[in-house]
């Protein structure tokens, strides 16, 4: 693994720390998760907002078993999964995961080009193919390492969304109640609220995450001792996602929801900022709209890639050269490519993204469950392996998981796809 | 290496599907299929022994059904893989068996990067392929 003695140098606190707060942005506030936030508050006020919390609760707990497995067996989840459950076992994650990751890329292209056409006034099925190029130029030309932590920072950009729910001043007490008690009021359509549900959880605990966090975990020769820092990094990520994405919801509720307007673009989506700060907020949020896409398409690659090497016992690295990684290369350009001839089918971009985002969240347990199976397993794990506590939520957030999976079809069937 | 005797208690589970590392500690693919042999019993009226050969690893390496094993060998191909087929590597090459199998053969010479090597063959002429 060229990729692991290249890393060994790079064990540096701030790094480790960069890696779990960026994978707490992109996974938590993409394209994806800013459109269906802000769809949500509009359409459901303050209604949905608990389902942040099991998000957040889920995202840790399995963030940090998934950095545990990597870290007690030297090897990334989807390494371990392949050699655990087999070829053909193995190929059900790994097929679910590719598939999502394509959707998703397709969506955070699209909310690039979306952004770029806000910004510019040129259609956005002019820039799809202009971010899709640029994307795999950068990460052909640049280390990723560089690429991840630039979109990370110009994401912080996303930050306005916090100042801006609170400028739109909500009714606080309204809002902490909605965060931890369910409400469904009679005045909701019950199907479009649980295909909400469902979009909102996917959008926020996304697979790509998983491979993404354990194969960068390993890259950065994570050990015992990192533990503790493992722990902190998944819940420090998700926290900030968490907060982020609470903000977006309960700003699109304030700027939108009283004028029963649906969020059908992005400009609708963009709204609640520029309702906050005028121009300025506008254009802030466009352009962390762009950043977070940017910062998500790159895991998105890197997962993509990672998930498909370790099947296959190719190499794979983001710090190696393309020459030193060919195939694993060859994944994520032959996936920017994909994603863009979905993009430029035609579909429509925020339908597309509130049904992808359902479609993630449908392809969550077929990596949980057999995450959850590993972290218990003794023989493998150690001492390391899962605690009573742990086991106990990270059951609960998996029945949810599978129940969601169950009805996402049906949902999608009797919404169309819309809230 | 023929006799069993020392690796007595190894079960398929802790060979097969495993990531495979050669000499040099490089990824060289995964533990995909064991060829065996059968060899008369060592003197007269002994039962037959079952003998490890080899590992075998990479594209293709199980029988399958026409239609998928077509589709398979086109979707090598379509990568630039020209002739889909896996490696096969004795098993006197296996050194040792931990998380990984260990090989003490170099992953190119023993075919086992046959994937990386067809897809480089392209990849590797891009500007840029060699960036660090």
């Amino acid at each position: 693994m060229n990729a692991r003695t290249k890393a060994s140098g790079r064990k540096h606190p701030v790094a480790a720390l960069a890696l779990g707060v960026l994978a707490g942005i992109g996974g938590f506030l993409d394209t994806g998760g800013v459109i269906t936030a802000v769809s949500a508050g509009a359409r459901f006020q303050f209604a949905l907002l608990w389902t942040v919390v099991l998000g957040l609760v889920g995202f840790s707990v399995y963030a940090e078993m998934s950095g545990r497995v990597a870290i007690s067996s030297a090897q990334p989840t989807y390494e371990v999964i392949r050699t655990r459950l087999g070829p053909r076992l193995g190929a059900v994650p790994l097929i679910a995961n590719v598939v999502v990751h394509v959707l998703v890329l397709a969506v955070d292209l699209v909310g690039m080009a979306l952004a770029l056409q806000l910004l510019t006034g040129i259609g956005y099925r002019v820039w799809v193919p202009v971010v899709a190029v640029a994307l795999a130029l950068a990460l052909w030309f640049f280390n990723f390492s560089r690429v991840d932590t630039g979109a990370a920072l110009a994401g912080l950009t996303m930050l306005v969304m916090i100042p801006a729910s609170v400028a739109l001043s909500p009714n606080w007490g309204r809002v902490a109640a909605a965060v931890v008690h369910p409400n469904i009021s009679s005045s909701y359509s019950i199907p479009g609220y649980l295909f909400a549900t469902a979009s909102l959880l996917g959008s926020f605990m996304t697979p790509y995450q998983f491979d993404f966090y354990s194969s960068g975990a390993i890259e950065e020769g994570w050990t015992g001792k990192d533990l503790g820092r493992n722990r902190i990094v998944a819940v420090v990520g998700t926290l900030f996602g968490a907060v982020m994405t609470m903000a977006v919801m309960t700003a699109g509720a304030k700027a939108l929801y009283p004028y029963s307007q649906p969020v059908d673009s992005i400009l609708a989506a963009a709204r609640p900022a520029q309702v906050a700060f005028g121009e300025i907020g506008f254009v802030v949020f466009v352009v962390g709209v762009f950043s977070v896409s940017v910062a998500a398409s790159v895991e998105l690659c890197l997962s993509g890639g990672y998930g498909v090497a370790q099947y296959y016992g190719w190499d794979w690295g983001k710090s190696a050269p393309a020459r030193g990684a060919p195939a694993f290369n060859l994944v994520f350009l032959a996936m920017i490519a994909l994603a863009m001839i979905i993009d430029l089918t035609g579909v429509d971009p925020i339908q597309f993204t509130v049904i992808t985002m359902a479609f993630g969240s449908a392809a969550l347990p077929f990596t949980f469950g057999p995450l959850l199976l590993l972290a218990n397993d003794s023989q493998f794990m150690g001492r390391l392996r899962n605690t009573l506590a742990v086991n106990v939520v990270a059951s609960i957030v998996l029945g949810v998981l599978v129940l969601t999976t169950l009805a996402t079809i049906p949902l999608l069937v009797i919404t169309g796809g819309n809230f | 290496m023929d006799d069993d005797g020392g690796r007595r208690g190894l079960s398929m589970g802790q060979i097969i599907d495993h990531a495979i590392l050669d000499r040099d500690g490089h990824r060289a693919g995964r533990v995909d299929d064991l060829q065996f042999e059968l060899e008369p019993g060592r003197s007269e009226g002994d039962p037959p022994r079952l003998v490890l050969r080899a590992i075998v690893s990479g594209p293709v390496p199980r029988p399958m059904p026409s239609l998928l094993g077509g589709i398979a060998r086109a979707c090598y191909r379509l990568i630039g893989v020209q002739d889909p087929r896996p490696a096969v590597v004795d098993w006197s090459h296996v050194k040792a068996i931990d998380a990984f199998v260990h090989l003490d053969v170099e992953r190119v010479a023993a075919g086992l990067r046959r994937v990386d090597e067809a897809v480089l063959r392209y990849v590797g002429k891009l500007p840029g392929a060699g960036r660090e």
